[in-house]
Order: C-alpha cells, then sequence, then structure tokens
C-alpha cells in the first residue's frame, strides 16, 4: 500500500516537472477553452430571441409588435401560434414567448391585463432582462396608447427551457477532448517511452507487480482527468458565464469525467501495446484522436450531419463522453438518464483493457 | 523436458569439476533457450560460489544476457533448471527476485525523479522505505553522493552505470548480476566502475556480470565462463584457465610481401594462425623457439623483411581464440576479423 502511495506520489512529481506535459493536459485546454469563449462567447447574450404570438390580429398588436422590433436588445420574431412557440422556447430557441391575447383593444381599454409571457428559467439572467425589458415597452405602450394608466403587466411564467448558447454547448466538448487527448496521447507516449527505455523491463526486476506500477499510473490520471476538467468548467463559468445546470453537478461530472478517462486510458495503452516506438504511438493517437475530435459533436453538434456519417459519430467514444457532459453540466439532467453513454465509455475501455493485455509487451 | 544428452556433456560441468562449489549461491543445470529454431542456450550448467565475481566471458549474440535473464526470472527457460540461494527461479520467480540485485544493458530510467528520489522509488518495490539520508549513503557508494538531487540525464554514460549498479544494490541482495557494466565506457569510466564493483565484493557480496572486454573478465573475475554460440567452452579462474595453455604464446608480425596465411599456419610449432592489418600475421604458437626459428627461415627463402616481431604469453583472449578460432571483441579488431565473424553470425541463422 504504501509502495502504491509511494508511486503515485512519483508521478506526480513527474507530472509537475513535465512542462511540456503540463502545458498540452492543463494549460492548453485552458487557453481553447478561453479562445472559444471570447471567439464565441458574447453571441447571445446582448441580443435576446423574442417570440411574439399575435392572437388578436388587430391593429394595436401588430403595432406593439412593431414598437418591440426596434427595441435594441431584442431579436423579436413572430410565431403564429402558441403551441409552435412553446414547443420552440422548450428547445432553447427563444429566450422568452410573448402572446398577445384576442381581444387587446378591449383589455387596454379595460385598464387591467396580463399578458401571457413564458420565458426560459434554466438562463436565469437572461430572462430576467428580457422580462423587464418586455414588461417596461409594454406598460409604456399601453400608456401612450390608451392615455391611461392600466394596470398592465407581465403574467410571467417560468419554462424549463433546454436553452443554451453555442458556449454553452462547446464548453462539456472541451472538457470532454481533453479528457480524450490526456487519455490517448498521455497515456501511450508515456508507457511507450517507458518501454523503449527499458524501465518496465527494469521495473520487472524487481518483486513490484506490474499491476500495481500501472494501477498508481491510472490513478493520478485520474486525478488528473478531473483537474482538467475542474479548471475548463471554471474558465467557462467565470470567465464566459455559461450556465451550470443547479444540483450536484460537480459530483455527477466527475463520475462521468472518471467514467471517460477509464475509456480514454485503456485506449492509450492500447495504443502503446501495439505502437513499435515513440513515433509510431504519436502517429495511431493522431489517427484515432483528430476524426474523434471533429465527429463526435466536441465543437459542432453532430445531429444535424449527414446521414451517411452517423455510424462513424456513433461509432466514437468521444461522442457518448461529450453527450453524457452536456447532458450533466448543462441540461442538469439525472447520472440515470446517461446511463447509456456511460454503459458505452465503461465497456468500451473493458474492450481496450482487454486488448491491451493481449498485446503488452515488455520490452 | 528432455535434452539433449550429447550437448549437456559437452559443456563442463562446474559442479563436477575441480574446486566444486561446496554452497553455491546459483545452481544451473541444462539450462537450455530457444527463439524460433535458433539455440541461444544450449543445455548449459554451471554453478557460482558464495562471495565470488563470476564472469561469463563471450562475443555479442553468444547467449550471455539470455542466461542472466533467465536466472534474474525475466525470461523463462526451454528447459533446464535454476535456483538462487536455494529456491527454484521458475515457475514463480517473485521470491528470487526479492534476493537479488539486477542491473540490466542499457535501461535509461525515469528522467524526471531526482536521484534520491530514483533509489527511494525502486527501493519501495522492494518494500523497503529507505530514508533520505539512507538513499544518499548508496548513492554515496557508488560515487555519485554529489548528485543525488541531480537527474539522472545530466549523468554521464560512466555515471549511469554506476546509478544502475547502485540501484541493483538497493534491497541489499545476496547476488547482484550486472548485465556488461562497462560497455560503451571510456577507459576513465570503465576503471571507475570496476572500482565500484570491487567495493561491492569486498562486501561479501556474490556478483555475477557478462562482458566481452577480456581485460575486465581478467580483473574482476574469480571464475570465468567462456560462452560461444549459446554453450559454454571452458570454465575456471583466469590464472588456470591461462596456464591451461601451457607453454602457448602469441606471436605478431609483417612481412614485406605477399605470403598465403597457409604458408604462415604451416610453420613449425604454431597451432593456430590469422591474417592481421598491413600485411601482418598473429599466430598462436605451442614452440615459441621453433615458431620463430621456420618463421626467420620462411622470410629469408623469400627474401622477405620481418617486422614489428612480438612475442607474448597467453591471456584470456588467446584462451577464447584457441577454443572457439576466433576473437572475442570485435572492436579491438580491424577489418580483417568481423568480416570472418560476421559470416560466421550468418551461417549459425542459417544453419541451426
Amino acid at each position: 500500500m504504501k509502495t502504491f502511495a509511494d508511486f503515485v506520489r512519483a508521478n506526480v512529481i513527474m507530472t509537475v516537472r513535465n512542462k511540456q506535459a503540463l502545458f498540452w493536459s492543463f494549460v492548453f485546454p485552458v487557453l481553447l477553452m478561453g479562445l472559444l469563449g471570447i471567439v464565441f462567447g458574447q453571441e447571445d447574450n446582448f441580443k435576446s430571441k423574442l417570440a411574439v404570438v399575435d392572437e388578436d390580429h388587430g391593429s394595436l398588436a401588430a403595432t406593439l409588435t412593431g414598437v418591440l422590433r426596434m427595441v435594441p436588445p431584442l431579436d423579436v420574431v413572430t410565431v403564429p401560434d402558441r403551441q409552435t412557440a412553446l414547443v420552440e422556447l422548450k428547445d432553447g430557441d427563444y429566450a422568452a414567448v410573448l402572446v398577445l391575447p384576442a381581444g387587446l383593444q378591449q383589455r387596454f381599454a379595460d385598464g387591467a391585463t396580463q399578458l401571457p409571457f413564458y420565458y426560459d428559467a434554466s438562463s436565469p439572467i437572461v430572462a430576467a432582462t428580457v422580462t423587464g425589458v418586455v414588461n417596461e415597452v409594454v406598460r409604456t405602450f399601453a400608456d401612450r396608447t390608451t392615455g391611461t394608466q392600466p394596470q398592465l403587466g407581465l403574467a410571467a411564467q417560468p419554462v424549463a427551457a433546454h436553452s443554451f448558447s453555442y458556449i454553452d454547448f462547446l464548453m462539456p466538448g472541451v472538457v470532454a477532448m481533453a479528457i480524450m487527448t490526456n487519455g490517448i496521447y498521455a497515456v501511450s507516449g508515456t508507457f511507450v517511452t517507458y518501454r523503449q527505455r527499458g524501465v518496465l523491463h527494469r521495473l520487472r526486476a524487481t518483486p513490484l507487480p506490474l499491476a500495481s506500477f500501472i494501477g498508481a499510473y491510472v490513478l493520478t490520471h485520474l486525478v488528473r482527468s478531473l483537474i482538467i476538467a475542474g479548471l475548463v468548467i471554471a474558465v467557462g463559468v467565470f470567465a464566459f458565464h455559461v450556465q451550470v445546470a443547479s444540483g450536484p453537478t460537480l459530483l455527477k461530472v466527475a463520475l462521468v469525467a472518471v467514467v471517460g478517462s477509464y475509456c480514454f486510458v485503456t485506449l492509450g495503452f492500447f495504443i502503446a501495446a501495439v505502437a513499435k516506438n515513440i513515433e509510431t504511438a504519436a502517429a495511431i493517437a493522431q489517427v484515432i484522436g483528430t476524426p474523434m475530435m471533429f465527429l463526435s459533436g466536441v465543437f459542432f453538434p453532430m445531429e444535424e450531419a449527414p446521414a451517411w456519417i452517423q455510424p462513424v459519430v456513433k461509432a466514437m467514444p468521444l461522442t457518448y463522453l461529450a453527450n453524457a457532459l452536456r447532458d450533466v453540466i448543462i441540461k442538469g439532467e439525472t447520472l440515470w438518464s446517461v446511463r447509456w453513454d456511460l454503459v458505452v465509455l465503461a465497456g468500451a475501455g473493458m474492450g481496450f483493457l482487454a486488448l491491451s493485455v493481449r498485446y503488452f509487451r515488455w520490452d | 523436458m528432455s535434452r539433449p544428452v550429447a550437448a549437456a556433456a559437452a559443456g563442463p560441468d562446474a559442479a563436477a569439476g575441480p574446486g566444486a562449489a561446496v554452497d553455491p549461491v546459483i545452481r544451473v543445470a541444462g539450462l537450455t533457450k530457444r527463439y524460433g529454431g535458433l539455440v541461444a542456450v544450449d543445455a548449459v550448467s554451471f554453478s557460482v560460489r558464495r562471495g565470488e565475481v563470476f564472469g561469463i566471458l563471450g562475443p555479442n549474440g553468444a547467449g550471455k544476457t539470455t542466461i542472466l535473464e533467465m536466472i534474474e526470472g525475466l525470461r523463462p527457460p526451454d528447459g533446464g533448471t535454476i535456483e538462487v540461494d536455494g529456491l527454484p527461479v521458475w515457475p514463480d520467480p517473485r521470491d528470487v527476485k526479492r534476493r537479488i540485485g539486477v542491473q540490466l544493458q542499457a535501461t535509461a530510467l525515469f528522467d524526471l525523479l531526482k536521484l534520491h528520489e530514483i533509489i527511494y522509488i525502486f527501493g519501495s518495490c522492494y518494500g523497503l522505505y529507505r530514508s533520505r539520508a539512507e538513499c544518499a549513503e548508496l548513492l554515496e557508494r557508488v560515487g555519485l553522493g554529489d548528485k543525488t538531487t541531480g537527474y539522472a540525464n545530466e549523468l554521464s554514460g560512466g555515471q549511469q552505470q554506476r546509478l544502475s549498479i547502485a540501484l541493483a544494490l538497493v534491497n541489499d541482495p545476496v547476488v547482484t548480476f550486472l548485465d556488461e557494466p562497462t560497455t560503451g565506457l571510456d577507459p576513465r569510466a570503465r576503471r571507475a566502475v570496476w572500482d565500484v564493483i570491487g567495493e561491492v565484493n569486498r562486501d561479501g557480496k556474490t556478483v555475477v556480470l557478462t562482458t566481452h572486454y577480456m581485460e575486465e573478465a581478467q580483473r574482476l573475475c574469480d571464475r570465468v565462463a567462456i560462452m560461444d554460440f549459446g554453450r559454454i567452452m571452458a570454465l575456471d579462474a583466469p590464472r588456470v584457465l591461462i596456464n591451461r595453455l601451457g607453454a602457448m604464446v602469441t606471436i605478431h608480425f609483417s612481412l614485406s610481401g605477399t605470403v598465403p596465411l597457409d604458408a604462415i599456419c604451416d610453420l613449425d610449432g604454431v597451432a593456430s594462425c590469422r591474417a592481421e592489418a598491413g600485411a601482418g600475421f598473429a599466430v598462436v604458437a605451442t614452440d615459441a623457439q621453433a615458431a620463430v626459428v621456420s618463421l626467420l627461415s620462411l622470410a629469408r627463402e623469400r627474401d622477405l623483411a620481418v617486422a614489428n616481431l612480438d612475442v607474448r604469453g597467453a591471456d584470456l583472449e588467446d584462451v577464447f581464440l584457441s577454443m572457439t578460432g576466433h576473437r572475442l571483441s570485435e572492436e579491438e579488431d580491424d577489418g580483417h576479423e568481423t568480416a570472418p565473424r560476421k559470416r560466421r553470425a550468418f551461417g549459425f541463422g542459417d544453419g541451426r
């Protein structure tokens, strides 16, 4: 046990002293997150989509819609019926839906009415802004048109929507990608080097079981993945206001990250087992890692990709890690709802482990 | 498994030979290893006495490393038995690994750990949790006392070998195995490693080393097994092996004109002969006087001058040459000798 702890400590020391590994494992994902955040992070924050459902079809409703269109922070679209608008709100297409009910003129004249208003509760800051702006516009409008001071307001209702902006989409993807690259590149590189330089052979001459040595390495590696995930999430949340779902999200993220890490660590071992030397290992890691990075929905949603490529998307472990992280971090879903992603990752990990053992060589 | 009786008989059996080990720390019997059709180690038997420095001398590819790795529990043999300190190495070498120290050829270590940390982590592999001072003390023993907080990749080749030896001593082993500890080192670094090995042995520790340097074996080893093509050709103290050649001497000379090698080999009193660079020859003679006299008369007949005439007593190199018909170490050779050795190596690979 003490020996195991000694090897964990040695791995930590070696990681900290390895400047290049530190950069690629820890600094690079954070830089990437920062860069993507700067480029895409501002997109949906200032201008928010408001869907207006005109059930009145009168001139007053048309004028109000026109006024709303002129308010700079709002991006107004008209939707023919309330049902469609609410479904689309849930899909995250809008920040809010304002309904102008039939008989609007009469309601204004009565001086007391509440306009149905639905907002996306998953992004509270945007929702609060839009609600405030719309409320102000409607009050002022009613005041001007009727000359009275009607008790006009919004009957605001929160709607649990899966609304996320591109940066919200990106952040879990970057976490997944960092876990993947950290797994396949770092593990294969380290172990091929150990084998090539005779370190494994030398350790084999001691009574230490190889499993302890590898176990200590894997444990260090999992912790490393968790730190990377934490760093990327911290940058997303604090620098770019990524909306992280409430609840024990970080615990769920940790579990998903560990399962994902396990999958890619074993893939890294498999690469190390089949690669003859460090150059081959790097090449194999590239060949596996690069398509995975672009076809697993890390940077773009793959649902809209052509149908013929879907089998490839489904065959990539990173797809499942990115999906699971996204569902847990942004949508706040339970571990139970991402169970199949976890099963696929763990299963693939078992497969890679079996292959690694099959092809393992001491020297 | 059944092993060829003839092959076993061909190798000298140290246990039955003169000065058989009373308390052998290693007993090897009928040890065999094949790689495909190639017999790398051919039914080898010997024992190593407690407290001695035992050398396995032979050219590259003779099977030295394979033998060592089978004893160290790193490579399972195809036949034969090995006991270390009374324990069988195979099938489970774990207990033997605890009792031995191993230095492997060309091991690079963790580049990102300091020397004292490397010593510690290897100690930890044996369940020994050495203090920083103990780690430094071990480094001191191999002359690296001033490098404890340095990194392995900052060391010279000789220093790295001494670090390797320190790691082989980390568990205070009963036997220390050193696989070509000075290969590739310059003469000064080599002597520093020799000093360390001598130091280890002075503490009463058994050392088993392989080498292809005749001088190293002669200087360090109490007994030497001479290996070629997977077999032990001779095993005894270096002095005994050399004396066994009797009055043999090696005569080096060059001639001012071309003379066929056969004519040199036909000289009186010559046991073996070979051509060397620059119209030079080397002959091993059983009768030095007869050989020199007939050489001079040959030169007079053909009207040639004899130059660089050098007559010297035998050393292990000559023992090796007389046993195997070829020279031991290629790097001391010139072009004349490496070529035949290579040819023979190919023939070996194809033939067996």
